[in-house]
């Protein structure tokens, strides 16, 4: 426990731990304190001066964002001379201020325009001729205009701090200082993980979003919490709309898992759901072409098919969802399959069976505010920088504040590995299960682990040590990580655990809901029902995956030798291509639903939009299929009823409410944990059938992971989003010409 | 009560009546021969709006949105573009401009805090009092009317007439 001190503000006692800086123990007690530069978590900065207060015994006002609290301390907020301290203030950054608000994206929630019109005078004391400058497109993504700029570098410093990339600096000095990516006068543009934090935390219409450029106002357009749909991580985000259209992806002062952190998926990976692309009535194939029909005739054909090949064979009909959907959607579709349908063959399509690992979980996930705190890291496999961004970020944020050990096994040399690792052991790649077994294992066979993980005994050895003297130990698991050797990782808790160790998990599943339709019922089967496809399965019905584009030719075959095949979709995918018919569905942001995320929160999905009143939820869907073929499997009429079973089916989800997630944002699921004490032998001879699968062959991947192979890649919902479409076609043509990559 | 004071009231009545209006005749008219001869209005009145350009033709409106923020009866939809070709070329004075700009006058009370709000000068209110329609939808307004209509103003049928200099107010 910190020390508590007591300080006098503006007359009222206060009390904060020592330490604190008094910006912030004024903020917290309701005294407003006017600010730029000052963003929490940043290291200070102590740029813009407007937050300068009168301190006892201090020769002159000082800056408060700089300040900490001392025991005794009197300040003074509200004095003729800290008021005019701030006018002068304001004035020196209007002085130079193009005060272009009615073209300015900002405008209406600039805090410029607050802080002046609180704290600043109605006429400007100067007159002197403004510096002209012009916009510049940094990249793709991201706009910035010198003039509005008042120099408060938090850009630069949530992009040194909090995302590891440095991409910004300062260009030139004094008055014609501004910020940009080094070498922008020679026209270089911003290489970096285009995440948009800077334009996150710029208070003022400096740094743009190009992806949103002049679609709104703040006060024109409604915006809706809701979560994002890109990676399993699941952040919180404001969905900006305004009439039916997409408008802007916004985190600012949302209380979410993630703070203010989006990745470009989910700040500029969303106006796919205002494309002109989307499916907006069924499809049916007439002579061999998909022509657009109404619901009506489009379900009664569905329908009318099942039932006949239901009625011959029950288990020739397949249902295979996608980590995509919501709960509620993955519940009515196994529900149907299960109930209704009573076929056995449902699932969905996915690389990674996190069955194995949930089964045998002995320790519970940590929240990403847990990660924040973990003390020592230990990931086996994994780039989360690339493909689980907000995970990446806690923790970079565990290393950077608090100074936590990170222990990377990896056979890439990812971001984290280079640049936050306190050690790291390359390894063979799929040389996993050997590193596993070498932690488990007694010490004598440390050689032959090593051998085949290609590191040096001495390398596991510390990495034992290391681990065995954590005292909070966070374990994050890759998606490399899979089968027997999943399991073993599950188990391997129960060997750590002790009184004074604590260990917690985090995984880093592929798609946003890949934890819920697992808890849904919807098991990784796919694969394994495609090699079925026209012998055993005769039809499938296919809710929001690509497989032919995920996967190519394979899937393009095994369906094509199916006699019916129903697909439910966003748009008209490679995969919906072959269909006999494609429904078209509902997006995130026309939904009610919830998603579960990697660590097993279950977060709100919310109705942003109203759609075109042509498609409907993938819920809604198998409501009306099970209607006409007059299967009875438990229907419902809304997402929320459907929750509600939900949560009185599904153990992990019992007391879990919509309206309890109103309030709480995020709740964590419950998950078993398994409390049998493992036995050593037990988990090496599980790991016997793995590590004889490695391929002594392989070599270490020594190319570093390049910035943006995760991130930047185009996937049936990213690539109809315009802005990425264009700015990584752009990125890979410079790349092909230049052989630079 | 005899007749004849009866007959005297009441031609007493009737003269004080046609007095008043014989009285009247000769005078100013107060009522218009519309729509036979113009109308005169005030030049403050608040008539159907224009949108305003600058000297060179150029649209002022920036598509800032303050104008329907500041209309009380949410009449005007305004969707903004972005046009980043040199001011010889393009067709606003900015880089920001309305591509679509709506008047819905089923909505617009003609109070001129629009008109008021616009830092542009880029909206103002014309003289144009005839607004009937018959169909519903027409009185929504596009843009291209609202430009049209600066030029329509000295085409209408109204004399516009100086209040400040009728009341002898000015100096
Ligand atoms: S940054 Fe703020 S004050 Fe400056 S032009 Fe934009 S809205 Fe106006
Ligand atoms: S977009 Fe993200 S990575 Fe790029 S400069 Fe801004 S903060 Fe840095
Ligand atoms: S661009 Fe924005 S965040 Fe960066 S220094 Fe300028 S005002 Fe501050
Ligand atoms: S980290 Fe994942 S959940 Fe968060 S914004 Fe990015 S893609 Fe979305
Ligand atoms: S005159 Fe008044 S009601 Fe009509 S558009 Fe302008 S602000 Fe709205
Ligand atoms: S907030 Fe303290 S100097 Fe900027």
């Amino acid at each position: 426990m910190t020390e508590t001190v007591k300080i006098k503000v503006d007359g009222r006692e206060l009390e904060a731990p020592k330490g604190k800086l008094l910006i912030e123990v004024c903020l917290e007690n309701g005294i407003d304190i006017p600010n730029f530069c000052y963003y929490p978590d940043l290291t200070p900065q102590a740029a813009c001066r407007m937050c300068l207060v009168r301190i006892e015994r201090m020769p002159k006002l000082a800056t408060s964002c700089t300040v900490q609290v001392q025991d005794g301390m009197v300040v003074t907020t509200q004095s003729e001379e800290v008021l005019e301290a701030r006018k002068g203030m304001l004035d020196l950054i209007l002085g130079n201020h193009p005060l272009d608000c009615p073209i300015c994206d900002k405008g209406g929630q600039c805090e410029l325009q607050d802080q002046v019109f609180a704290h600043g005078t109605v006429y400007g004391r100067y007159e002197v001729k403004k510096n002209d400058t012009r916009e510049w497109r940094l990249s793709p993504f991201i706009a910035y205009d010198p003039q509005r700029c008042v120099r408060c570098y938090r850009c630069i410093r949530v992009c040194d701090e909090v995302m590891d990339v440095h991409a910004l600096g300062r260009i030139f000095r004094g008055a014609k200082e501004v910020i940009g990516p080094y070498g922008i006068d020679k026209g270089y543009s911003l290489d970096c993980e285009q995440c948009g934090y800077c334009v996150e935390v710029c208070p003022v219409g400096a740094l743009l979003s190009v992806d949103s450029r002049f679609r709104s106002r703040p006060w024109d357009m409604r915006e809706t919490i809701t979560t994002c749909q890109h990676c399993a991580d699941g952040c919180q985000m404001r969905l900006g709309t305004r009439g039916s259209q997409y408008v802007r992806v916004a985190s600012k002062d949302l209380k979410g898992i993630n703070g203010e952190f989006l990745c470009i998926k989910g700040r500029y990976g969303s106006s796919y759901i205002s494309s002109e692309e989307r499916l907006d009535n069924p499809y049916l194939r007439k002579d061999g072409k998909l022509v657009e029909v109404g619901w009506e005739e489009a379900i009664k054909y569905v329908a009318a098919r099942l039932k006949a090949i239901s009625a011959e064979d029950r288990d020739a009909v397949a249902v295979l969802g996608s980590p995509r959907l919501t709960n509620e959607a993955a519940f009515a579709l196994a529900s149907f399959a299960r109930k209704g349908l009573k076929t056995s063959n449902y699932g969905q399509i996915a690389d990674v069976d996190l069955t194995r690992f949930f089964a045998n979980l002995t320790a519970p996930l940590a929240t990403h505010a847990e990660v924040k705190k973990a003390e020592t890291i230990f990931m086996l496999g994994g780039d989360p920088t690339e493909n689980n961004p907000l995970s990446a970020m806690v923790i970079r944020y565990a290393v950077r504040k608090n100074g936590a050990r990170l222990l990377m096994v990896n056979s890439r040399r990812t971001k984290i590995a280079r640049r936050q690792a306190e050690m790291f052991l390359h390894i063979r790649r799929g040389a996993e299960p050997a590193v596993l077994a070498a932690l488990i294992d007694s010490d004598e066979n440390a050689a032959r682990y090593a051998e085949l993980a290609k590191v040096k005994p001495e390398q596991l050895r510390r990495l034992g040590k290391a681990i065995s003297d954590s005292k909070r130990l966070l374990v994050v698991i890759g998606p490399e990580v899979n089968g027997a050797t999943l399991e073993v990782a599950a188990r391997f808790a129960a060997l750590l655990k002790s009184d004074s160790r604590e260990v917690k998990y985090l995984i880093l599943p592929p798609y946003n809901n890949s934890v819920g339709t697992l808890d849904m019922g919807l098991r990784p089967n796919g694969h394994e029902l495609k090699s079925l496809f026209g012998t055993k399965i005769k039809a499938l019905y296919l809710a929001g995956s690509n497989p032919v584009e995920q996967y190519g030719n394979s899937w393009k075959e095994a369906l094509s030798k199916l006699d019916l095949l129903v697909v439910a979709d966003l748009f008209m995918t490679e995969t919906a291509q072959l269909a006999d018919v494609v429904f078209p569905v509902n997006s995130f942001a026309e939904l009610d639903g919830t998603y579960t995320n990697a660590v097993g929160q279950v977060q709100r999905v919310n109705r942003a939009l109203e759609g075109t009143g042509r498609t409907r939820p993938d819920w809604m869907i198998i409501n009306m299929l099970a209607k006409e073929m007059g299967l009875e499997f438990g229907a419902r009429g809304s997402a929320a009823s459907i929750f509600r079973d939900i949560a009185s089916e599904i153990p992990a989800y019992s007391g879990i409410s919509y309206d309890r997630l109103r309030k709480e944002w995020a709740i964590q699921t419950e998950r078993k944990i398994s409390t049998t004490a493992e036995q050593p032998d037990a988990l090496l001879s599980a790991l016997k059938g793995e590590i004889a699968k490695i391929d002594l062959s392989l070599d270490l991947d020594r190319e570093p992971v390049r910035q943006g192979s995760g991130l930047f890649r185009l996937g049936t919902l990213t690539s109809r989003v315009a802005v990425m479409r264009e700015a990584f076609k752009a990125k890979e043509q410079v790349e092909e010409a230049t052989g630079v990559r | 009560m005899s007749i004849i004071s009866d007959v005297v009231e009441t031609v007493k009545a009737i003269t004080t009546g046609l007095k008043i209006t014989f009285s009247y005749i000769p005078r100013q008219k107060l009522t218009n021969c519309y729509p036979d001869e113009p109308v005169e209005v005030f030049s403050a009145y608040r008539g159907e709006h224009y949108l305003n350009v600058d000297e060179n033709g150029k649209e002022r409106c920036v598509a800032c949105f303050l104008c329907s923020a500041a209309c009380p009866a949410d009449a005007i939809y305004i969707e903004a573009a972005e046009d980043l070709r040199p001011y010889e070329e393009r067709s606003s004075v900015e880089e920001r401009y309305a591509k679509v700009y709506n008047i819905d006058y089923g909505k617009c009370i003609l109070c001129g805090f629009c008109v008021e709000a616009c830092p542009k000068d880029a909206i103002r209110h014309g003289h144009n009092f005839e607004m009937a329609v018959t169909n519903f939808s027409d009185l929504i307004k596009d843009k291209e009317y609202l430009l049209k209509n600066r030029e329509r103003e000295s085409r209408l049928p109204v004399v516009i007439i100086d209040e400040v200099k009728r009341r002898g107010l000015s100096k």
